[in-house]
């Protein structure tokens, strides 16, 4: 009888390496799969961008009009210079629409003083729910004629952007997020993908997020792009590199993506109050409304296009703290599973083509139960340790193979920044990423296995609250002068 | 050691040694792709030091031919500089970075001293090396050379050009469309008539600013492209009639109107409004109980600018009524227009329950 049961647990132990063999390969071979269309889609860009002046965009008098939607909560120190920055941005048909999200503190005021703004009648049409909008405020002074200043109740960035949403009139929309730098050339590069196709509409469009921490940066532009001081920091600028060259790119290479990140997203107005905007109920809300848009393009059977752009538009502030990475992460977890939750009909489901066969197929297992697989494979290891049965030579060379995977992933992202859009030019700040590469492995990534374990466990808790980071902001040598940030807000009751 | 690499990379069952082999692998990997960034970026900065020192010399070069009296055309000077540029040879570095440096000067100035430079570029036979790489280069070769043979005013390559507008790669086909626009002005427009491909908006504006570059005078009317059936190039059609204030031909504006394709009626309303062509509404009115939201928003916002008080103020006040914002906005919007932009307690207490659009849109900053 002990006989057949130790052999049945040796064949169980044998199963488990086997399938942790084939895991890793599986995750590695997605990996390289992935960064070998990015490249490709990267090449095709470089292409064509040479034959791109997008100035002509900016003389032209038939540039579609966008309105950047800046959602501001508590902002009071900051506010000011951010509209400033967006109003500088170069594009001839825009406007700048900041939502106070029902602020505590002054705010509002600092607007009101700072561009002369008066309160004036507006008929808010509410295509999408939001909470009361008090007022809008547009300037006395015709040089802030672009500038429009929402005053809301307080109903969270979801709400703020809908309301953003309702009060627009131009074609365009683009949602900024929190403490994020934009290149003067943005919206310009962001729009070109929507005056360029023919064929089919274009959507959305994205475009890559940078870590803005350790970089020098002026008037709201940033002069020097350098690798972050604090290691944590450095940790989030190779993870970057990676999410961005060598994932989100890939996935346009057959229209597969499915998030446009929070922090800069241009988006076809219309069609997102077709889908009735931005949902509150997710703190996904950035992942969620691209789906939603998608979804409704395929059931109407309509040929569009989820673009991107490869270059460094928008760059942002990383946390610098553990806990306040733990804290984004956690959140970050949450939207993901609550986004994949809310669109569960769409897995394996042929209606939706590549989305539903490959890329939210791909999302449950590389972004969702990833995480939740390795802290498994971590736990059955320390079992079969502590029972004598572990494998260690397998389990070392596993373990080597999977950090030297890594650490070569990380290496090919900075081969690609280094080829095509070469940002850090200094030899120093290459050195300091590859060695946060050969740690990282170590001692970030199974931080973020953590992070991600409490977003699973705060999501069954039916945790909705929106923990934003404390945000160190951009100081004399690295000043935030950009987007409204969208700072420390209370947790909000989501329906 | 020796009997631990052994064991993993030779002796153990066959999954430890696969991970073994691929670990080392991988590492090893990734001291090769640092090694080799530090390597690309020193060839890189070699090369940029290159390009940039060429870029001086050849700036200098040009700045002397086209500004210096002892450099002036067929001066010892002058034959001086082509004979130190072309006896050398050209490598495709230096060739590119000439050319590059000429189509830039080339960009600031006009007249005389642009015809100088494109003698200059004749001179040196840079011609020869452009019409060769149209032969055989890749995609993105041949789109800059097409781009170069335009700007410097290789006639002789027309016909070749002229065969690109209508290629399959839409880079190439744009940069064939704006050189031919460069080297023939108007005449080179044919190729709109027998487009397969639509134009997309970027194409259309990038070929405005070439036609922009044409004298007015010399323009075609551009009324024969409303009979196309590619619908891009009606399109475009209509925005070239509005953009360069075609109103000669307006007349054939009226058939339009029911034309099948919204995007089509949505630039002739707003063609329409550029050309201040009142004779439209009528027609426009005849059918706009046919048109999509879409269609009836354009002509209400049309109706602002040339329609009239007398006439239409009674039917926007109609509009205002309708269930569909857009159209009532539209409909608001355009009865501001009409009363110039004054709006009496009178018309407030007529619009009813819907005054509250017309106060909406007394600002005009909003659309």
């Amino acid at each position: 009888m002990n006989g057949s049961i130790s052999e049945f647990l040796r064949s169980l132990v044998s199963l488990f390496e086997s399938g942790i063999f084939f895991y890793a390969i599986f995750v590695m071979a997605s990996y390289l799969l992935i960064s070998v269309l990015s490249i490709a889609t990267i090449r095709t860009y470089f292409r064509k961008k040479s034959f791109t002046d997008t100035d002509s965009l900016l003389r032209s008098d038939i540039a579609p009009g966008i309105s950047v939607l800046a959602p501001a909560y508590n902002e009071s120190a900051s506010v000011v210079e951010n509209i400033r920055s967006l109003l500088a941005l170069k594009y001839p048909n825009f406007n700048v629409v900041v939502v106070n999200d029902g602020s505590t503190d002054d705010t509002l005021q600092k607007c009101i003083d700072a561009f002369d703004l008066e309160p004036e009648y507006f008929a808010v049409r509410q295509s999408v729910k939001t909470k009361k909008v008090r007022a809008v405020y547009r300037s006395r002074n015709k040089s802030f004629s672009r500038l429009m200043v929402v005053d809301k109740e307080n109903g969270g960035k979801a709400d703020a952007l809908n309301a953003g949403l309702n009060i627009s009139e131009m074609p365009y929309v683009t949602c900024i997020d929190v403490d994020c730098i934009l290149t003067e050339d943005a919206l310009l590069k962001m729009m070109k993908p929507f005056v360029d196709e023919s064929d089919r509409k274009v959507i959305a469009s994205g475009s890559v997020v940078r870590v803005a921490n350790g970089c020098v940066i002026e008037d709201g532009k940033i002069i020097q792009v350098r690798a972050p001081k604090k290691l944590i920091a450095r940790y989030q600028a190779m993870e970057y590199l990676r999410a961005f060259l060598l994932g989100r790119v890939g996935w346009t290479y057959f229209d597969g993506m499915m998030l446009i990140s929070g922090a800069i997203g241009i988006f076809d107005r219309e069609l997102a109050l077709k889908v009735k905007g931005y949902d509150e109920r997710t703190v996904g809300e950035d992942m969620e409304v691209v789906i939603r848009m998608r979804k409704y393009m395929m059931r109407k059977n309509q040929k569009y296009k989820v673009s991107f752009v490869p270059d460094p538009l928008c760059w942002t502030e990383v946390p610098e703290s553990w806990r306040s990475l733990a804290k984004q992460r956690n959140r970050w977890t949450r939207g993901t599973m609550e986004t994949l939750r809310m669109h569960k009909d769409m897995l394996f489901n042929p209606r939706y083509k590549r989305i539903g066969l490959i890329s939210y197929p791909y999302w449950v297992v590389f972004e969702w139960l990833a995480p939740l697989f390795e802290i498994f494979g971590i736990v059955i290891t320390f079992y079969l340790a502590l029972f004598g049965t572990l494998n260690i030579p397998y389990f070392v060379a596993m373990l080597f193979m999977v950090y030297a995977f890594s650490v070569s992933y990380s290496m090919i992202a900075l081969l690609i920044e280094e080829l095509t859009f070469y940002q850090y030019n200094r030899v120093r700040d290459i050195v300091k990423l590859f060695l946060a590469a050969l740690t990282e492995p170590l001692i970030f990534h199974p931080y973020l296995l953590y992070c991600s374990l409490r977003g699973n466990y705060d999501f069954l808790l039916g945790k909705k609250s929106w923990e934003k980071f404390s945000r160190k902001g951009f100081t004399v040598s690295a000043k935030q002068v950009n987007a409204p940030s969208y700072g420390k807000q209370e947790s909000i009751q989501t329906r | 050691m020796s009997g631990w690499i052994e064991f993993y990379f030779f002796n153990a069952h066959f999954p430890t040694r696969i991970a073994a082999w691929l670990g080392v692998t991988l590492l090893v990997l990734s001291f090769v792709l640092i090694l080799f960034i530090f390597i690309s970026r020193k060839i890189s900065q070699n090369k940029r030091t290159k390009i940039d020192r060429l870029t001086d010399k050849y700036e200098t070069l040009l700045t002397n031919i086209l500004f210096e009296e002892s450099y002036a055309s067929y001066s010892k000077g002058y034959e001086k500089v082509v004979n130190s540029i072309t006896n050398k040879g050209f490598d495709k570095v230096k060739r590119d970075t000439l050319v590059h440096v000429i189509l830039r000067t080339k960009e600031n100035i006009m007249g005389e001293s642009d015809k100088i430079l494109t003698t200059f570029y004749h001179e040196l036979n840079l011609r020869r090396f452009a019409l060769k790489e149209l032969r055989r280069g890749r995609w993105e070769d041949k789109a800059f050379v097409l781009q170069e043979l335009g700007k410097m005013d290789v006639k002789e390559a027309l016909p070749t050009i002229m065969r690109y507008t209508n290629h399959s790669n839409p880079i190439l086909r744009a940069e064939a469309q704006y050189a031919a626009i460069d080297l023939a002005g108007e005449r080179a427009l044919g190729f709109l008539e027998d487009l397969k491909y639509p134009l997309s908006k970027w194409q259309q504006i990038r070929i405005t600013e070439e036609l922009e570059k044409v004298e007015t005078k010399e323009l075609p009317s551009f009324y024969y492209l409303l009979k196309e059936s590619n619908i891009s190039v009606v399109i475009f059609g209509l925005h070239l009639i509005g953009h360069f204030n075609q109103i000669e031909e307006s007349e054939k504006l009226l058939e339009m109107v029911t034309h099948p394709e919204d995007e089509v009626l949505i630039t002739l309303a707003a063609t329409a409004q550029q050309l201040e062509f009142d004779t439209i509404v009528p027609e426009f009115l005849k059918h706009f109980s046919g048109y999509s939201v879409d269609v009836k928003v354009a002509v209400i916002n049309a109706l602002g600018s040339i329609g009239n008080s007398y006439d239409h103020l009674d039917m926007l006040f109609k509009l205002l009524e309708v269930k569909e914002y857009r159209v009532a906005l539209a409909a608001a919007r355009s009865i501001y227009s009409l009363s110039n932009g004054k709006l009496s307690s009178e018309m407030l207490q007529r619009a009813g329950t819907r005054a509250l659009f017309l106060k909406h849109v007394v600002d005009e900053r909003k659309y």
